[in-house]
C-alpha cells in the first residue's frame, strides 16, 4: 500500500505532524475518536486482508488501474512537451475520491460503525461517500452548503438515488468549509457509532495521512505506467488543488524523484483580492482552521475569509498540511488559474480530447498546457485528470450563457 | 486605577520573593504577605471563598459583541448585579466570535455570526473589557478558538487578554498536549488556562488534563455541541466522580443547562454550573438594551436552588 511503497518519508510524525503544519486542534471531545481511528488505521494498514480487499474493490468495483493516456491532439495544438492524463475521470462516480471513501468505508466497517458522514462541496466526495454506503449497507449522511446544492442539483439527486440524506448547511457562506464544520458537529455528538469520512487531505490528525495513503494509488499506477509506456519518468506532474487530495495522490509516490517538477494548482477567482479567490498558499498565512494548522485564508483576527471559485471542488480557505509543508520545502509549486482559465481549459480539452473535464481538473490543464508549451517534445508533464465535467455542464451553460435546464 | 494599583503591588511581592530566596530568614515575611493575597487570581479567590461558605459558583456565558461588546459588558454588569443579590458566586465566561466554531450549537454560532457581521474585533473585546475592569471585580474567563490566538501570536494573546482585566481563558481546540507553552506563561503570570473534559475522555487521559488545568475544569457533560438540552445525562455523577479523584482544581459543569432543576441537580456535584446558549437565546431576543429585565429575571429564576 502507499505508505509502505512510498517509503522514505517520515511526516507526519506521531503527533500528526508535517514540519510545523498538521496536529490536532479540535475540541477534547473529538480526541477520542481520533485516537481510536488512528489505532484502527495502523492496525489495517499491517493487514494484508485489508489490502487485497480494498484492491479487489478498486479493481472490480472503481475500474483500477485506470489508464495513462497520451493527449495527442492537444500536445500537438499547445506544441511543446507531451502532455499525458492519468485518467481519475474514468473511475466509478467519475473523480477520485471514491479511492478515499472505499478505503474509509472498509475502516468504518472494522470499527463496528453503522453509519457515515460526510461533507462534500462540489458533490463528488458526497456521491463517492453516498457510494461507498450503498456497497458496504452503511447509513449515510452528507453535509453540504447550500449554494454548492444549488451548484450541483445532478449530484443531489444522485446521492439520493443511493440512499443518502443530504443536510444542506444554511451557516456562514454555505460552501464547502461549513459542511465541514456541521460534519464535525455531528461527529462530535455520534462518534460512537459514526465514522466521519472526510474527503481530503485535511483535518486533524490522522485524516492528512489516512486520505493521503489512499489516494496514493493514482501516484503508484501513474509511476509505473510513465515507466513503462515512455521508458522514463515525468519532468512534471501537474494536478489542481483545494484541499488537495488528488494532489497529494499523485505527487506523494514521486517525492522521492528529485528530477521530477511537482506543481499544484490552486483556484486564483476572478481577483487577487481577499474573498475573490480560493489561492491559500498564494495569498494565505500559517493558521489553524478545521482543526489543523496549515496555510489559511483569514484575516488579522483569524476569522476565516470568504473564497470564491468558479468550482465548488476548489472553493475552500485552507489547504492540507502535508502541502503546507511541500510548499515550504520547496518540493512542490503551487500556482493558480483563475475562473476564466479555467472555463477556456474546459473548452479546450472537451473539443480537441473529446474529454469534458471537471472544472477542478480544468484549473490543471490550463498549467499543463502553459507549461508543457515552454518544453521540448522530448519532455512529459502528467496532467491528473481528477475527474469529469458532466457535474459541471449546467454551471458553465450558465456562465456561457446558455440555458440547458 | 486598580490595574496600576495591582501591578505595583506584583513587583513589591517579586522584591520580597527574590529577597526569600537569597535570605532564608525572610521566609516568614514573605509568608505573611501572601496571607493578604494581592495578587492571587481572582477565579481562584472566588472559589476559596465559594468552598467556605458552601456555595456553588454560577458561570454565565455571553457572547462578545452580540449585539456590541458595550451592551455585553452592560447585560454582564447587570446579571452580576443582580448574582450579588442572590449571594451567588459568579464567574463571566466571555466568547471571542469565531467564523468557524467547531463545538458550538447554532444558537452560540448565530450569535458569533451577528458578533462578526455587527464588526466585532479582538480590540474591541479587550477594550470593552478594560472598561468593564475599571468599575467591575467580576472574574471572566474568555473563550477563544486556538485560530484567533495563534493569529495573534499565543503569548501577546495571552499578555493583552490579561492586562485588558480577564483571569483566564478556554482554548477549546487546543487540546492538552498543544497547550504546554500557554500553561507555562498563564503559571508564570497567575493566568488561568482552563482544560475541557469530555464524556468521551478516556481515563487514560484525565489526569493529564486535570494536571493541567489551572482555575477550574470545564465539563462537558453531554457529547456534541452546545445548546439546550431538558435532561442530563445518566453517567454524570458517576463521570463528575473520576474527574474529582485526580483534579485538584474545582469542577464546572456545563452544555445544555436550561432551567433551575439542571442548576439544583448539577448543584450536587459540580462546584459550578455554566449557562451558555439558554442565556445567549434571551440577549438574542432583547428588544433594549436599555432594560436588561428578561436576563435578570431567567437568571433569578435558574439560581433559585441556589439563593440564599
Amino acid at each position: 500500500m502507499a505508505s509502505q511503497t512510498a517509503g522514505g518519508n517520515v511526516v507526519p510524525d506521531s503527533k500528526g505532524r508535517f514540519g510545523p503544519y498538521g496536529g490536532r486542534y479540535v475540541p477534547e471531545t473529538l480526541m477520542f475518536a481520533l485516537d481510536q481511528l488512528e489505532a484502527e488505521y495502523n492496525r489495517a494498514i499491517a493487514d494484508p486482508e485489508f489490502h487485497q480487499e480494498l484492491n479487489e474493490y478498486f479493481r472490480t468495483y472503481v475500474g483500477r488501474p485506470n489508464p495513462l493516456y497520451f493527449a495527442r491532439r492537444l500536445t500537438d495544438h499547445v506544441g511543446g512537451a507531451r502532455i499525458y492524463f492519468k485518467r481519475e475521470d474514468l473511475n466509478h462516480t467519475g473523480a477520485h475520491k471514491i479511492n478515499n471513501t472505499l478505503g474509509q468505508a472498509l475502516l468504518c466497517r472494522r470499527m463496528g460503525k453503522r453509519r457515515i458522514i460526510a461533507e462534500t462541496g462540489a458533490g463528488q466526495h458526497g456521491v463517492a461517500s453516498a457510494t461507498a454506503a450503498a456497497l458496504f449497507g452503511l447509513e449515510c449522511d452528507v453535509y453540504m452548503g447550500a449554494e454548492d446544492i444549488r451548484r450541483q442539483k445532478l449530484n443531489v439527486f444522485k446521492m439520493h438515488q443511493m440512499g443518502a440524506r443530504v443536510v444542506s448547511v444554511e451557516s456562514g457562506s454555505k460552501t464547502l468549509r461549513d459542511a465541514i464544520n456541521e460534519a464535525m458537529r455531528d461527529w462530535m455528538a455520534s462518534v460512537e457509532n459514526t465514522h466521519y469520512i472526510i474527503g481530503s487531505v485535511m483535518g486533524p490528525h490522522p485524516f492528512p495521512k489516512i486520505v493521503r495513503d489512499f489516494q496514493s494509488i493514482i501516484g503508484i499506477e501513474a509511476r509505473a505506467q510513465c515507466l513503462k509506456e515512455t521508458g522514463k519518468l515525468p519532468n512534471v506532474v501537474v494536478a489542481c488543488v483545494g484541499g488537495g487530495s488528488n494532489a497529494a495522490g499523485i505527487f506523494y509516490p514521486f517525492l522521492e524523484d528529485k528530477e521530477v517538477e511537482l506543481v499544484g494548482i490552486e483556484a486564483g477567482g476572478r481577483g487577487n483580492s481577499l474573498g475573490d479567490h480560493a489561492a491559500t498558499i498564494s495569498f494565505g498565512k500559517q493558521g489553524v482552521l478545521h482543526g489543523m494548522m496549515t496555510y489559511v485564508l483569514a484575516d488579522d483576527d483569524g476569522q476565516t475569509s470568504p473564497v470564491h471559485s468558479v468550482s465548488a471542488g476548489l472553493d475552500y480557505p485552507g489547504i492540507g498540511p502535508e502541502h503546507s509543508y511541500w510548499h515550504d520545502m520547496g518540493r512542490v509549486k503551487y500556482l493558480s488559474a483563475g475562473d476564466e482559465q479555467a472555463l477556456e481549459a474546459f473548452t479546450l480539452c472537451s473539443r480537441l480530447e473529446g474529454i469534458i473535464p471537471a472544472l477542478e481538473t480544468s484549473h490543471a490543464i490550463y498549467h499543463a498546457c502553459k507549461i508543457a508549451k515552454e518544453r521540448s517534445p522530448e519532455e512529459i508533464v502528467i496532467l491528473n485528470m481528477s475527474g469529469r465535467g458532466d457535474k459541471d455542464c449546467f454551471e458553465v451553460a450558465r456562465l456561457l450563457g446558455e440555458n440547458i435546464e | 486605577m486598580l490595574r496600576s494599583r495591582s501591578s505595583t503591588r506584583r513587583e513589591y511581592r517579586v522584591a520580597i520573593a527574590g529577597a526569600a530566596s537569597s535570605k532564608g530568614w525572610m521566609k516568614g515575611i514573605n509568608g505573611l504577605f501572601l496571607l493578604e493575597r494581592p495578587n492571587m487570581n481572582r477565579i481562584d479567590q472566588l472559589f476559596e471563598q465559594a468552598k467556605k461558605d458552601k456555595r456553588t459558583v454560577f458561570v454565565p456565558f455571553l457572547t462578545a459583541g452580540d449585539p456590541d461588546i458595550n451592551a455585553t459588558m452592560k447585560i454582564a454588569g447587570d446579571i452580576h448585579r443582580t448574582t450579588k443579590e442572590l449571594g451567588v458566586p459568579t464567574i463571566l465566561e466571555l466568547g471571542f466570535p469565531y467564523s468557524d466554531p467547531m463545538a458550538d450549537g447554532p444558537t452560540i454560532q448565530s450569535a458569533y455570526n451577528r458578533a462578526l457581521d455587527g464588526g466585532i474585533t479582538v480590540q474591541a473585546i479587550f477594550d470593552g473589557v478594560r472598561e468593564f475592569r475599571k468599575t467591575s471585580d467580576l472574574p471572566l474567563v474568555g473563550m477563544v478558538s486556538y485560530a484567533i490566538v495563534y493569529r495573534k501570536d499565543p503569548t501577546d494573546f495571552l499578555r493583552s487578554a490579561k492586562e485588558a482585566g480577564f483571569d483566564g481563558v478556554i482554548i477549546p481546540d487546543l487540546p492538552v498536549e498543544e497547550s504546554e507553552s500557554a500553561r507555562a506563561w498563564g503559571e508564570k503570570n497567575e493566568f488561568k488556562l482552563i482544560q475541557l473534559v469530555a464524556p468521551t475522555t478516556r481515563p487514560d487521559r484525565l489526569p493529564k488534563i486535570a494536571a493541567a488545568s489551572t482555575g477550574f475544569i470545564y465539563y462537558i457533560s453531554v457529547a456534541g455541541i452546545t445548546g439546550e438540552r431538558r435532561a442530563l445525562p445518566p453517567d454524570l455523577i458517576e463521570r463528575v466522580k473520576a474527574i474529582r479523584e485526580h483534579s485538584r482544581v474545582p469542577i464546572c459543569i456545563g452544555f445544555g443547562v436550561s432551567g433551575p432543576d439542571q442548576v439544583k441537580q448539577l448543584s450536587e456535584w459540580a462546584d459550578g454550573v455554566i449557562v451558555g446558549s439558554a442565556l445567549v437565546r434571551r440577549v438574542a431576543e432583547l428588544p433594549s438594551i436599555s432594560d436588561t429585565t428578561s436576563i435578570t429575571d431567567f437568571v433569578r429564576h435558574l439560581l433559585e436552588p441556589l439563593a440564599r
